[in-house]
């Protein structure tokens, strides 16, 4: 199992390299002048010439990288060009906002997709699950910042039920948490239908049928467990989506995570943090995968199996 | 009983007619098919309205405050918006951008994503290895960021959201395209092809790429909805197309401003964008099982 454990996390540093390179590339293209960003339209010439020299704006892009990245290794992601203030310590002070909504949403999604995807597997071709194939796809053609709105407009505005903006209380987090997880449930809880209907048909499950045992237990016991694997690493997966796609939804209900600070600095041409808020979301978005990677061999005896664990 | 009744009629099409008539046939028979047919068929329609009958200077940006904030009436079905301007002249005129997005960004990254597919599972060994390990370093970046990093680096227009979005598509694309050109390459026929002394292009040409086209059509299919999503939520974010051009997410920032007291801002350009895509998804969904319906469950 270690042997497992240290080949995934010694395959993935190439992998963040990599998108370092790609991220470093791309942002390095933005125009303009950091010197008169810091010191302003009234500094001389000379002066944001000189505060070009210092930033080593004019050094070769591989040069600029090599730096860059030693710095990070040290934990410093620069200085915001705009407040001065260091883009580490503004990503931490945003960080548990957009951590606390992504953990929501896959929470309230896991709860509200497995179940109904294990009910309209087992009942399918009933009424609830045409229903639910109908609701799926329109939440499957619906923007988040849209939905978003609606919720709004229902919940906050017209039943005065949540307040319609800001992240300074826990109330604040249920409207664009539940935007986000309803249009996850859609796709989990259909992935969780036609993985179920897949292990249905095995022939471990005709086994347990034979043997008498109950179908609640069948479905419960033998079916779901099996059929939840992919359904993990889907939710894993959707986590890069779920960090994307919280610039949208932060937005939307005007939260102050990383989302919002990112557009801010996009905005403001704020390089430093531009790519400090990418590489470091990027960098969650892998750990994350890692992690889904790692409970997954955990999770199925075919991989610990492979990696020497307890044989079983 | 199901399984084996679909096999046969399956086995019997291929001996009658080709295999492009065969899904033909299983494309119109689904209700769902013509549904999305008739749906995108109403949406070009509104589209080729926009693009012959509405004035972009008197009918989409010319505003007239004294009729600011309407509610729909037989003058404004869909209401005006906060500077008077009639929001259903500005959602037929803003189709286009979706439309032209969605299907440019599509076809680009599929060109693209293809072409890198069909090299690294044609040629296989190193030269799949470097292509993928890419594609790997390109998936991990989350599509929403990669696009917001290359929309802040090259700056806010039509052109580079569509470069943007086309960008973060490709990986996937690539990857799809790979395992297709991988399960096709060890037939017969490209054997042959070999034999005779066929060139590599030609092989990838002929042989290869026509037979990944099923699969092909059907990721584009879906792709297109996912894209005008992914463009109208940037375009939202004041990213892509910007204001006064009435891009129906665009629109929709506008539109928040005045949610509270005036939600028909808001409700109409979101329903726009809603048809569009279910149009879509549901064609992909036919299109996915008459190509394959072993894949239906």
């Amino acid at each position: 199992m270690h042997k497992f454990i240290l080949k995934r996390i010694l395959m993935m540093i190439p992998v963040l390299l990599g998108i370092s390179v790609i991220i470093y590339t791309i942002i390095s293209l933005t125009p303009g002048n950091p010197g008169r960003l810091i010191l302003g339209e009234r500094a001389s010439a000379e002066a944001v010439e000189a505060m070009n020299e210092s930033l080593g704006y004019y050094d070769p892009l591989p040069v600029k990288y090599f730096n860059y990245m030693k710095n990070l290794l040290r934990g410093d992601l620069g200085t915001s060009w705009r407040s001065g203030v260091s883009v580490i310590e503004s990503i931490g002070e945003r960080f548990p906002t957009t951590l606390l909504l992504a953990t929501m949403d896959i929470v309230l999604t896991a709860v509200m997709s497995i179940p109904l995807g294990v009910l309209v597997a087992v009942k399918k071709e009933s009424l609830l699950d045409n229903i639910m194939t109908v609701v799926a796809l329109v939440f499957t053609a619906m923007p988040s910042f849209w939905l978003g709105m609606l919720m709004m407009l229902v919940f906050a505005l017209s039943l005065n039920l949540l307040p319609a903006t800001g992240s300074e209380s826990f109330a604040h987090f249920i409207l664009p948490a539940l935007t986000m997880s309803l249009l996850s449930v859609a796709q989990i809880m259909r992935m969780t239908r036609s993985s179920m209907l897949e292990v249905i048909r095995q022939d471990y499950i005709r086994t347990a049928r034979a043997k008498g045992v109950s179908e609640q237990k069948i479905i419960w016991r033998h079916a779901v467990r099996n059929a939840l694997l992919p359904v993990i690493t889907t939710m894993g997966n959707n986590f890069g989506w779920t960090l994307g796609g919280s610039v949208i939804t932060e937005t939307v209900f005007g939260m102050s995570g990383i989302g919002t600070l990112l557009l801010t600095a996009v905005r403001s041409k704020d390089v430093p943090l531009v790519m400090g808020c990418v590489l470091f979301m990027s960098f969650t978005f892998s750990v994350v995968t890692l992690l889904v990677d790692i409970s997954y061999g955990i999770i199925d005896p075919r991989i610990k199996a492979e990696y020497g664990g307890r044989k079983g | 009983m199901l399984i084996r009744k679909e096999a046969n009629v399956e086995v019997e099409a291929h001996q009658s007619r080709g295999f492009w008539q065969d899904v033909g046939a299983r494309f119109w028979k689904n209700r769902m098919a013509r549904l999305g047919m008739l749906l995108l068929a109403l949406i070009v329609l509104g589209c080729l309205y926009g693009v012959f009958f509405i004035d972009y200077d008197t009918q989409v940006v010319e505003q007239n405050v004294s009729i600011k904030l309407q509610t729909p009436s037989l003058e404004h079905p869909f209401g005006t918006d906060g500077f008077g301007r009639d929001i259903l002249s500005r959602i037929l005129y803003g189709s286009r951008y979706s439309l032209l997005i969605g299907f440019t960004a599509t076809i680009a990254s599929l060109f693209i994503g293809g072409l890198i597919g069909c090299i690294a599972g044609y040629f296989g060994g190193k030269i799949d290895n470097i292509l993928m390990r890419f594609m790997d370093v390109f998936i991990a970046i989350p599509s929403t960021l990669m696009a917001i990093a290359v929309v802040s680096a090259l700056g806010a227009n039509m052109v580079n959201l569509i470069i943007a979005i086309t960008i973060g598509d490709v990986p996937g694309y690539a990857r799809v395209i790979r395992s297709a050109v991988l399960s096709i390459k060890d037939n017969e026929f490209v054997e042959a092809s070999v034999a005779v002394g066929g060139s590599h292009a030609h092989i990838i040409a002929t042989h290869i790429f026509p037979n990944t086209l099923a699969v092909l059509i059907v990721q584009a299919t879906l792709g297109v909805g996912y894209d005008i999503i992914a463009a109208s939520g940037l375009s939202y974010l004041g990213l892509g197309v910007m204001p006064p051009d009435p891009e129906w997410g665009a629109m929709l920032s506008e539109g928040q401003t005045h949610i509270r007291y005036s939600p028909h801002l808001v409700i109409f350009p979101g329903l726009a964008i809603v048809i569009t895509v279910l149009a879509l998804n549901l064609l992909g969904d036919a299109l996915r099982d008459a190509v394959d319906p072993t894949l239906k469950d």
